[in-house]
């Protein structure tokens, strides 16, 4: 009792202690806030309210306080148990196999907590191909939890049944054959199916079967740090290009002097257009360093390389009003991401991808866009400029 | 340094009796300088490298708060930050150049500092000679040089942050053509050479050492220490030394290519590139085949900070769950399968990068192939456990809870390595969730669980277990709060490596769940303080420790608690079985153990001196329980002798 009283005594010391800190923590505060309103007043800075300010300070206060709190009892508190009270090891096994338990449990809620909370941001996919991934995920997911549910309840509940206690012996069970065969051979059938499941699907992703449409091509070329898009506009044909031809107005180095390239469409704004139900073929560049050209609404995930293009097949099953509707959720986009670090704002290169009904509404859209040769009349220009660098 | 005082008299107590004529040799000759410095004992080699790792593992993790809490609240100013970084974070804001220099760093220093040189280099270190009887790494002299390799890298790394553009920042896989043209960003300069330069070292430092345990382990083991009665620790560090050696020499071609291609103009990984308005010369190059060399390093290298913790929690595991690993032989051959096969998976990293897609299929195979051996090992540590008598050990609830995330991060590696699961998944939170809690959490945790084990073999005393309780608590829900939730994330879309979550409408919707991992971090990384408080005051201020404090049955626990040259007095002891003879029904219910050195005669003898708490040549002279009886005075055994070696200046040799 003593001891405990002592312990007590010592954390409520500590307590004591870290609350005197709390002054020295405000000032941080208040220097905090002051430096927001300083940079609220710059008209560069973006805006930051002093409301967040505020919230967080109060959230690192209070956390930084209850963390000191907590240690320094803590500390404390064990260090005077080892001093005045030593407990036998056999009592202290007795205490972490209960812990193991009432751990087992708060982490089986906490799993749970998560799943039934955080799956529903989870994508399933809106594309052909992205559909026969998530089938796969789904026979995987069923197996890992599966394993995942009996080896962890199996850990936990030994942890627990065997502590030590007094007179318990061990086993002696240094091996059996069948068992290690048994536990060998069902890992490897399982695996087996996950893949062959994976195998099939692989050929799907990298040979869709696209019905005999010819997809809509679209270029997409990464630089640092955007998503520079094109279409081959009427003719269905992209344009050459070369990278001795790139030039701050000519982004893609489209060869003027290719026929294909005339009525090619350089997108202005950051928006892919296609179309439902329609294969799109992603043609993809990279300028400088590598990008990775990620669409995660349509399992689309591609590295951009420079000096070797890449490609990725696809065909979306929704359109971007259907998407909307479903999601209730107006301002819905599907997303382009960059998923390979390009450097400092990698973070931020997006692009909308704009998922149309059906081919008319492509049509109307892609016929009020400008053409290349409408953009880049002098395009001969910057070629002989490229040469003559080199 | 009254600690260390302390034991110098403990030495001349114990060496009294037998060997009292020895006294005035030894220590007395050792300078500072050689005992703890150039140090070529190997277990004062392996304390330089944990404390050494360890004070890495610090700035590492105190980095992961500093991007966490960028993370949790980007933008907002915290002025501790400025005081903290400076110029790094203008007005208390991280700078997002900076940001991923942290990233990179922290990835560094915890592959290859904290969880390669730091655990391998630690225990491979102490425990290859204790383990198998040797009285020293092969050669002393490199082992020593291996240390201060890696000590000089350290330095390297550490320095790179003094530079004027900051320390690399493209990742710790350096992919060109990002880390190869120092205009792309800041963290290509300079601090990118830094880190060329660092990692070179780094490898001479670990080929160095790997070749030395290897040849530990196949020339120097005791008598009857059989290859089939050698520990899993042994078997985990041999495997992982030859992963090193055959790995390692790979990236350092990738890396020597990469200083050609930034700094004399080749091409090899570049070609086509136009950056910031103007066209490069280079042609022909291929970032692809960096990342073919990268992989064929990094992936063994997973398997090399993974396969000692491994080693580690088995032995702890048999040790206190006081039963025989579940079969050995299975659990030495998934580690050879494991080594084997950890070849031929890289290609898993490249599903996307638009490798041939025939090659994709292959290395499907062989990464699920890769899971049978994982799995047989999870298995076998649950059997093991079954039926135990499992006692509590801080280093035993460590093992407990490697197991733990050694299925919870194992099992998503089945998404990642199937080629069209990876598609949605590569590069977001998901891989993040994956190789934090598979290789970055389960192997910090073999390591403390190693820490916890052997430190009375280190310092000769015992760590207050209380604090390590604690410690584990804290870390292992802390570990489980931090990186389960990133699965989800990750499956939501949201990549790595991004500076905030603000611009995608895929990514702001985690903004509350950022908070709450940047908090469970904070206290994770706030529960190793406890840690590093429990280890340095356990070490010069713990209860002496007793010859063998948890009745292991290890060839180690038989040399004297004090440090000697040489490690035991005498002759080394001869094997008579494995080191895995816990409760064994014919003792019962005599004792639950039966140390690996001692002999069936003995046994019968009915004197079971390993028993007793105090070192055991305390009982020479008692008659027939003793081991270096045998043959007191041999010539090649006596510390008289190695001490006398040691000052012409060979090596200590059996
Ligand atoms: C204190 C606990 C830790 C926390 C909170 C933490 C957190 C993180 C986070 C959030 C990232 C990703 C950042 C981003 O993508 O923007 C990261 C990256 C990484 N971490 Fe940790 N980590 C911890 C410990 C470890 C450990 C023990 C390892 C050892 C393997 C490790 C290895 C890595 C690696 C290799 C990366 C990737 C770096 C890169 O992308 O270049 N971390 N860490
Ligand atoms: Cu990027
Ligand atoms: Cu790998």
């Amino acid at each position: 009792m003593k001891i405990v009283q002592k312990g007590w005594g010592w954390g409520l010391a500590a307590a004591l202690l870290a609350l005197s800190f709390a002054p020295a923590l405000g000032q941080l505060g208040e220097e905090a806030r002051k430096r927001a309103a300083e940079i609220a007043a710059e008209p560069t800075s973006s805006a930051i309210t002093a409301e967040a300010v505020k919230d967080l300070e109060s959230w690192v206060i209070t956390l930084a306080g209850i963390v000191l709190i907590l240690v320094l009892i803590a500390i404390n508190r064990v260090a005077s148990l080892v001093e005045f009270a030593p407990i036998s090891q056999q009592k202290t096994s007795n205490i972490h196999g209960w812990t193991f338990l009432g751990v087992g449990l708060i982490l089986a809620a906490f799993i749970g907590y998560e799943f039934m909370y955080h799956t529903k941001y989870h994508i399933w996919a809106d594309s052909v191909h992205g559909q026969k991934i998530d089938s796969l995920f789904t026979v995987t997911f069923v197996i890992t939890m599966f394993v995942f549910v009996a080896t962890q309840a199996a850990l936990f509940t030994f942890a627990f049944l065997y502590r030590e206690r007094p007179g318990r012996k061990a086993l002696y069970y240094p091996d059996n054959h069948t068992l290690e065969y048994v536990w060998t051979g069902i890992p490897a059938v399982t695996l087996l199916i996950l893949v062959g499941g994976g195998l099939l699907v692989w050929e799907e992703v990298h040979n869709p079967d696209l019905g005999g449409q010819k997809p809509q091509e679209i270029e997409l070329v990464g630089e640092q740090f955007q998503w520079r898009i094109r279409y081959p506009g009427m003719d269905g044909k992209l344009g050459k290009h070369g990278f001795k031809l790139l030039t701050a107005t000519n982004p893609h180095g489209v060869d003027s002097s290719d026929v294909n390239a005339k009525d090619d469409v350089i997108a202005s704004a950051k928006e892919i257009h296609i179309v439902k139900n329609k294969p799109v073929l992603f043609k993809v560049r990279a300028k400088d360093v590598l990008h990775g050209v990620y669409a995660p609404h349509f399992h689309v995930n591609i590295y951009a390389v420079p000096g070797m293009p890449t490609q990725f097949n696809f065909t979306p099953t929704k359109s971007t009003a259907e998407a909307r509707k479903e999601r209730e959720n107006e301002k819905f986009n599907y997303e382009l991401l960059c998923s390979q670090l390009c450097g400092s704002s990698h973070f931020n290169m997006r692009a909308v991808i704009i998922v149309h009904e059906n081919e008319k509404e492509l049509n109307d859209w892609m016929s009020k866009q400008a053409t290349f040769i409408k953009n880049e009349p002098a395009s001969t220009e910057p070629e002989s400029k490229a040469t003559a660098q080199l | 340094m009254s600690a260390e005082h302390a034991l110098h008299t403990d030495v001349h107590v114990h060496t009294h009796g037998d060997h009292g004529h020895h006294d005035d040799h030894g220590h007395h000759k050792e300078t500072f300088l050689t005992k703890y410095i150039f140090s070529q004992d190997h277990k004062m080699i392996s304390k330089q490298f944990l404390i050494t790792g360890m004070i890495m593992g610090f700035i590492g993790g105190i980095m992961s708060v500093l991007f966490r809490l960028q993370l949790a609240w980007p933008g907002t100013p915290l002025p501790f930050m400025e005081g903290l970084l400076g110029k790094w974070a203008p007005g208390g804001v991280l700078d997002p150049n900076f940001y991923m220099a942290l990233v990179t760093i922290h990835g560094t220093i915890m592959v290859f500092f904290v969880l390669t040189a730091g655990l391998s280099g630690t225990f491979s270190n102490l425990l290859i000679p204790l383990q198998i009887g040797a009285r020293d790494m092969a050669s002393p002299f490199i082992n020593m040089l291996s240390y201060w390799f890696f000590f000089t890298s350290s330095v390297v790394m550490v320095i790179s942050f003094f530079v004027e553009t900051g320390p690399a920042a493209v990742g710790w896989t350096i992919y060109p053509p990002l880390s190869a043209l120092p205009k792309a960003m800041p963290g290509a300069g300079l601090g990118m050479t830094l880190w060329l330069v660092s990692m070179t070292l780094f490898i001479i430092s670990s080929l160095m050492g790997a070749l030395n345990y290897i040849v530990t382990v196949l020339n120097m083991r005791t008598k009857g220490m059989s290859m089939s009665r050698l520990p899993l620790t042994v078997w985990a560090f041999f495997l992982t030394a030859i992963l090193g050696v055959l790995s390692f020499p790979v990236l350092v071609s990738a890396v020597v290519m990469l200083i050609f291609d930034r700094s004399l103009g080749t091409s090899f990984y570049l070609s086509e590139i136009y950056l910031q308005g103007v066209a490069l010369p280079n042609q022909g190059g291929s970032p692809i085949l960096f990342m073919h060399l990268f992989w064929f390093l990094g992936h063994p290298e997973v398997y090399i900070i993974l396969m000692p913790a491994l080693g580690i929690t088995s032995d702890i595991i048999a040790t206190n769950a006081r039963k025989p690993i579940f079969g050995y032989k299975a659990m030495v051959f998934s580690l050879l399968g494991i080594s084997f096969l950890s070849f031929i998976v890289w290609g898993h990293h490249m599903f996307v990068s638009g490798m041939n897609p025939l090659l994709g299929t292959i290395f499907v195979i062989m990464t699920l192939i890769i899971a049978v051996p994982s799995a047989v090992k999870t298995f076998n540590y649950l059997a093991t456990l079954w039926k135990g008598n499992i006692r509590y050990t801080p280093a035993m609830l460590f093992s407990v809870g490697l197991v733990s995330l050694f299925i919870s991060g194992g099992l998503t590696g089945l998404y990642l390595g199937n080629g069209p699961l990876d598609v949605p998944l590569h590069n977001t939170y998901f891989v993040v969730a994956h190789f934090h809690i598979v290789m970055g959490a389960a192997s910090i945790f073999g390591m403390f669980a190693g820490v916890y084990h052997w430190f009375p073999k280190m310092f000769g005393r015992m760590m207050n277990p209380h604090l390590g309780y604690a410690h584990f608590w804290l870390t292992f829900i802390s570990a489980y709060f931090v990186f389960f939730p990133m699965h989800f994330i990750g499956l939501a879309g949201v990549p790595r490596r991004y500076y905030a979550f603000t611009e995608f409408d895929v990514s702001s919707v985690w903004m509350d769940l950022n908070v709450f991992i940047t908090i469970s971090a904070i206290v994770g990384v706030g529960a190793q303080f406890i840690f590093a408080y429990n280890f340095f005051s356990s070490a010069l201020t713990g209860k002496r420790a007793p010859q063998n404090p948890w009745k292991s049955n290890g060839l180690e626990w038989s040399a004297p608690v004090e440090h000697i040259h040489g490690n035991w007095y005498g002759e080394i002891p001869t094997v008579y079985r494995g080191p895995y003879e816990y409760s064994r029904p014919d003792l019962n219910p005599e004792t639950d153990f039966l140390p690996n050195y001692v002999s069936d005669e003995q046994l019968r003898s009915g004197l079971r001196y390993w028993e007793q708490d105090y070192p055991y040549k305390d009982v020479s002279g008692g008659g027939g329980g003793e081991i270096h009886e045998h043959q007191p005075h041999s010539p090649v055994a006596t510390p008289e002798l190695v001490h006398r070696k040691d000052e012409e200046g060979k090596e200590p040799t059996v």
